[in-house]
């Protein structure tokens, strides 16, 4: 499977007349925008926002990020399942607003989400504050059951995401990579002499707000699968989490998986990049038995050397990791984890709430526990209501005069646990 | 004959859920803490896990709501010693957030929020899907 990636670079987000992308100047027509959002009847109200580097500007709570992307060629159209009838994706060309991105924010329950600033001590910690965001903040209807909602607020997310992506169709862009996986047999023998990687990308399908889906499948109700690693760059997989805001994969962060991206870049090169092992993450044990024996059969099967596995989410979720870790390395395949860490304060409890012997080799993105502080900032996009009712608040998080202290689990994406944020530990 | 599954909780949404095949039995007004030693208690008398006592990303010092699966056949061996350990480290990590800072006194519409996500999470069991394995 071969998949044209366009990157059309983005350095500036303005509202205009018509939705359109010129001069890397990604125009935005609020009111379709609007229009599009209220015609599901769940939603009551949207607004448009727009956001950008350096600005003194705080985005609570939010909800997803996505990155606007339209399939120009090939089958299947962007987030098969939802915008898009169910039909296979990742080959072909598609186009990305790199530089841009779709954020929904508002409500969902009273304890959720995270927070962005787009500049001061704490925008570090987020890719998105360096990104142009579209800011859709969305209101429920009053007495809407909370399951609802929150598939009203992603598939808001995911409506507005293809919309404005749809801006970049007819643009020439920037750059163009070429990413291709072949038949795993074929795929084999093109670098018969590299070792054969795969990667094993734990899908978080708990329940409510712990949700994944996969060509619109809820993740809980699938086994383990094999993908090609492009299929995820249009959209294929798509976030309905909502948790940790830390840790959470954000559908942006679907699209742009860095391990499978960095995978590609070494493909060929000092690695066979042969393909990606969807799992889930479940919360009653017989699952987790089986899904786990079926990653490592399918690890097996494709005659795997080595694998990369990423989770997402903290305690339940790190059984799942060692059971794979586990049962893939008693395959005879080598395996990195890699993971963010929970150890307290005072970084002395353990960082997992699990381990096998087995897991020898991890590589960290951070620990969510170290307390920040911010600044006011002159614009809120949303609400300061629910700070600190969200993960990493607490009572007496936000000040009067709008400043916060919390921990850093309260940034989205500040630990993402695949490798997409600049924190980590080094052994010396 | 089968014994019934046994859920322990202190989620009244659970306990209005839960079919006759399962059995409840429902802390009113227990802590989190609470549920899980109630769950022990039961796995020290022969019952075996069937749901991850930490499942959800919400934390113990977050949620006030919990609940556990269990499968009340008595049981013995090696998935049993699996049961007792993952509790008992359960309870320990719980102890360890609830030590570093404890339960919000959470407002009404917020409590009645993290029910539908404890609910959420067992859901599946209460619609009657097998568990067991």
């Amino acid at each position: 499977m071969k998949l044209e990636l366009g990157k059309i670079k983005i350095r500036d987000v303005q509202f205009g007349s018509e939705t359109r992308v010129e001069d890397h100047v990604l125009y935005i027509n609020s009111e379709e925008i609007v229009k599009k959002v209220l015609g599901d009847e769940r939603i009551i109200s949207a607004k448009v926002e727009l956001a950008r580097p350096g600005e003194s500007v705080r985005i609570a709570p939010v909800k997803d990020v996505l990155e606007p992307r339209v399939k120009v060629s090939g089958s299947g159209g962007m987030f098969p399942g939802f915008v898009n009838k169910v039909q296979e994706v990742g080959s072909g060309r598609t186009h990305a607003l790199v530089g841009a991105t779709v954020i929904t924010c508002g409500r969902i329950v009273g304890f959720q989400e995270g927070v962005i600033d787009m500049s001061g001590p704490a925008a570090k910690y987020t890719p998105f504050s360096e990104t142009y965001n579209v800011c859709v903040v969305i209101e429920p209807k009053e007495g809407l059951e909370t399951h609802d909602y929150e598939a009203a607020g992603r598939e808001a997310g995911l409506k507005i995401a293809a919309y404005v992506g749809e801006a970049g169709r007819n643009v020439e862009p920037d750059e163009v990579v070429v990413y291709e996986t072949k038949p795993l047999l074929e795929q084999i023998k093109e670098y018969p002499d590299l070792p054969k990687v795969g990667y094993i990308h734990m899908l978080q399908s708990q329940g409510l707000l712990h949700d994944t889906y996969y060509y619109g499948v809820d993740a809980k109700q699938f086994i383990p699968t094999i993908m090609y690693p492009t299929e995820i760059m249009d959209g294929a997989i798509i976030s309905g989490n909502c948790v940790a805001p830390c840790d959470k994969v954000t559908t942006y962060h679907h699209q742009n998986n860095p391990v499978i991206v960095d995978l590609y870049k070494r493909h060929g090169k000092d690695l066979n990049f042969v393909g990606v092992i969807l799992t889930n993450e479940n919360v009653f044990l017989a699952d987790k038995e089986r899904s786990s024996d079926m990653v490592a059969k399918l690890a097996e099967y494709m005659g795997l050397d080595g694998v990369l596995i990423t989770e997402e989410g903290y305690g339940n979720p790190d059984t799942d990791l060692m059971m794979n870790c586990k049962k893939v390395s008693q395959k005879g395949v080598k395996v990195v984890l890699i993971t963010d860490e929970f150890p307290g304060r005072d970084g002395k409890s353990q960082s997992l709430a699990d381990a096998v012997e087995e897991a020898d080799a991890l590589v960290s993105c951070g620990q969510g526990n170290l307390i920040i502080e911010f600044p006011p900032m002159e614009k809120i996009i949303g609400t300061l209501d629910f700070i600190e009712t969200m993960i990493g608040g607490y009572e007496g998080s936000l000040r009067p005069d709008g400043s916060i202290e919390a921990e850093l689990q309260i940034i989205i994406a500040s630990t993402i646990a695949n490798g997409f944020n600049r924190l980590a530990a080094r052994g010396y | 004959m089968k014994t019934k599954p046994l859920i322990v909780t202190n989620n009244d949404k659970v306990r209005n859920r839960c079919p006759d095949q399962v059995e409840c039995r429902f802390l009113d007004g227990g802590t989190y803490l609470e549920v899980l030693k109630a769950a022990r208690d039961c796995i020290h008398q022969g019952c075996r896990l069937l749901n991850h006592p930490m499942a959800g990303s919400l934390k113990p010092n977050q949620t006030p709501f919990k609940t556990i699966v269990l499968d009340a056949q008595r049981s013995e061996g090696q998935d049993w010693l699996e049961s007792v350990h993952l509790i008992e480290n359960s309870i320990e990590g719980a102890e360890k957030f609830l030590s570093q800072k404890g339960l919000p006194p959470w407002p009404e519409h917020i409590r009645e929020d993290f029910k539908t996500v404890d609910l959420s999470l067992v859901k599946r069991m209460l619609e009657g899907e097998p568990l067991r394995g």
